[in-house]
C-alpha cells in the first residue's frame, strides 16, 4: 500500500515537472489579452522591408488571399505551395486573419505564415476587431490604414468594416481620399479592403455610393481588391469602370494570382 | 434571566449563521486564463467534493492588458490521497470555469446592429474546461489557518476547443492548454 502510494505521488509530481518545463510558454494571463511575451510586432512593416529589398522587374505578382480565419490546417498547405512558386513578390491577405479576435488565433495564423520564404500583408477584417481584437492586430502587424508603393504599383489597405463600429466612421474617407490623389511615386493604384462596398449589411449605407465614386474618380484605379465573402468575385459592380475583385477563403484551397505588367492584369486561379 | 439566555442563544445563533457564511477557502493564482494575478474565496461543498469559487483576475498593460476579469468556477474532486498525517494530494480535480471580462469592446449581447446569430459567441465570457492537481498540507500546531494548498491549474476555453475540433491534426492539445498556479488557505 505505502509503495503504491508513493508511486502514485512520484508519477503525479512527474507529471507536473514535466508540464511546467513544457509550459512555460503557455502561462496565459486571459483569452483576451493583447499581447505576451512572445507576441510578434510590426509584422506588416517587417514584411515591407523584405519587399523592398527585392529586385523590381516592372511584374508585380501578387498572392492574393483572405479570410484565413480558424482553417490551420489549409494555412499549412497553402504555405508550401507558395514557396514552390517562383516570382511571387508579396502575399496580400485581404482581413479575417483571425475568427474571435484572439492573440492566439493571430500567432497560429502567423506562426505559419511567416514560413513564407516571401513578404505577406495582413490587412484587417471584421472578425479581427471583435473583442480585444483591433488592438491585438495593430500591435501585431500595426496601423489598420496604410499604403506603400512597390515597383509601378500603390498598394492602399485600409479598414472598411463599418459594422463594427459605432462611434466612428469607417472607412475614413478623408485618409483614403488623401491617398487616392497623391500619388506621384507609382502608376496605377490598388486597393485592398476586406468589407466590399456591395456588402450592404456590413459596408457603411452612408457611404456605399461616395467611396465607389471616389475609387471611380480616382485616373490610376486599378483593382479594388476585399475579402469577407468567401467566394471569388471578378466584375464591375457599379458599372463605373473599377474592377472589383473578392478572394477564395482558405477552406477553399484556392487563391488568386495576379500579374500586374504594364497596368494589365493577368489572373491565374491555383489550387493547393 | 429569561431574556438574558434567549439574547445569547440569539447572538450564538447570529455568530453561527456568519460564520457559515464566510468562504471556506482563499486564494491567490497566478495566470490561468483568469488574469495575471486572481485572488479569490469559495466553499467545499458535499464533503469537499466540490469546490466552488469566485475570483476577481487582472492584467496589467504591459502584460497584455489592462483587463479586469470576474470568473466564477466549480470544481469536482474525485480522488483524494492521504499521503501521510499532514500533507494530502489531490492529482486530478476537474472543473469548469466562466469568465466574464469588463470593457465596451467585449459583448455579452451583441449590439442591435448586428443581425441575430451574425457572431454566434460572447466576446465578453469565455468558458473553460480545467483541471487541477494539487498537495495540502495540514499544519496542525498554528492559529486560524489550518491547510495551505498549492496546485497547479490547466485549462483551455471554448474558442480554442473549438479551433482545435475543426484542427485536430495540426494543432496539439499543447497549443490549446494553457496554465495557471496558486495557492489556497483554509481556515
Amino acid at each position: 500500500m505505502r509503495l503504491q502510494r508513493k508511486l502514485k505521488i512520484e508519477s503525479v509530481s512527474w507529471i507536473i515537472c514535466i508540464l511546467l518545463l513544457t509550459g512555460c510558454d503557455s502561462f496565459e494571463f486571459s483569452a483576451n489579452q493583447v499581447s505576451d511575451r512572445d507576441s510578434p510586432r510590426d509584422l506588416n512593416s517587417k514584411n515591407l522591408t523584405k519587399l523592398f529589398s527585392n529586385p523590381t522587374d516592372d511584374t508585380v505578382t501578387v498572392v492574393f488571399v483572405g479570410d484565413s480565419q480558424r482553417w490551420y490546417d489549409q494555412l499549412d498547405r497553402f504555405v508550401k505551395k507558395i514557396n514552390t512558386l517562383d516570382n511571387v513578390d508579396l502575399v496580400l491577405l485581404a482581413g479575417d486573419i483571425s475568427d474571435f479576435g484572439l492573440l492566439q488565433e493571430f500567432e497560429w495564423v502567423n506562426d505559419r505564415l511567416s514560413g513564407l520564404e516571401k513578404p505577406y500583408v495582413g490587412v484587417i477584417g471584421n472578425h479581427d476587431l471583435v473583442a480585444n481584437g483591433e488592438e491585438v492586430y495593430t500591435r501585431m502587424f500595426g496601423r489598420t490604414d496604410f499604403s506603400f508603393v512597390y515597383d509601378s504599383v500603390k498598394f492602399i489597405c485600409h479598414n472598411t468594416n463599418s459594422l463594427e463600429y459605432s462611434n466612428r466612421k469607417i472607412p475614413d474617407m478623408t485618409w483614403l481620399s488623401r491617398e487616392l490623389s497623391g500619388t506621384t511615386d507609382a502608376a496605377y493604384i490598388v486597393t485592398v479592403s476586406h468589407v466590399p462596398p456591395f456588402s450592404p449589411l456590413e459596408f457603411d449605407r452612408e457611404l456605399a455610393e461616395s467611396y465607389p465614386l471616389l475609387l471611380s474618380q480616382t485616373p490610376k484605379m486599378l483593382l479594388s481588391l476585399h475579402g469577407h465573402v468567401h467566394q471569388h468575385l471578378d466584375f464591375y459592380p457599379f458599372g463605373d469602370g473599377v474592377r472589383y475583385m473578392t478572394s477564395y477563403a482558405f477552406n477553399q484551397n484556392a487563391f488568386v494570382l495576379l500579374k500586374i505588367v504594364n497596368g494589365k492584369v493577368l489572373k491565374s486561379i491555383v489550387g493547393y | 434571566m429569561l431574556a438574558l439566555l434567549i439574547g445569547s442563544a440569539d447572538m450564538n445563533c447570529y455568530a453561527q449563521s456568519v460564520r457559515n457564511l464566510l468562504p471556506d477557502h482563499f486564494g491567490i493564482q497566478y495566470a490561468g486564463s483568469i488574469g495575471w494575478v486572481s485572488v479569490g474565496a469559495g466553499y467545499d461543498l458535499f464533503r469537499s467534493r466540490i469546490r466552488i469559487g469566485l475570483q476577481y483576475g487582472y492584467v496589467p498593460e504591459d502584460l497584455g492588458g489592462e483587463l479586469h476579469i470576474l470568473s466564477a468556477s466549480v470544481y469536482y474532486q474525485p480522488l483524494k490521497i492521504k499521503v501521510s498525517r499532514t500533507v494530502a494530494i489531490h492529482p486530478l480535480d476537474i472543473g469548469i470555469k466562466a469568465a466574464y471580462h469588463f470593457g465596451d469592446q467585449f459583448y455579452l449581447n451583441w449590439p442591435e446592429r448586428f443581425p441575430r446569430g451574425y457572431y454566434w459567441w460572447k466576446s465578453a465570457l469565455r468558458l473553460h474546461l480545467a483541471t487541477e492537481s494539487s498537495v495540502t498540507f495540514e499544519l496542525k500546531n498554528t492559529g486560524a489557518v489550518k491547510t495551505v494548498t498549492g496546485y497547479i491549474d490547466l485549462n483551455t476555453n471554448d474558442l480554442y476547443l473549438v479551433s482545435y475540433i475543426l484542427n485536430p491534426t495540426v494543432l496539439t492539445i499543447t497549443d490549446i492548454v494553457k496554465i495557471g498556479g496558486g495557492i489556497r488557505i483554509r481556515f
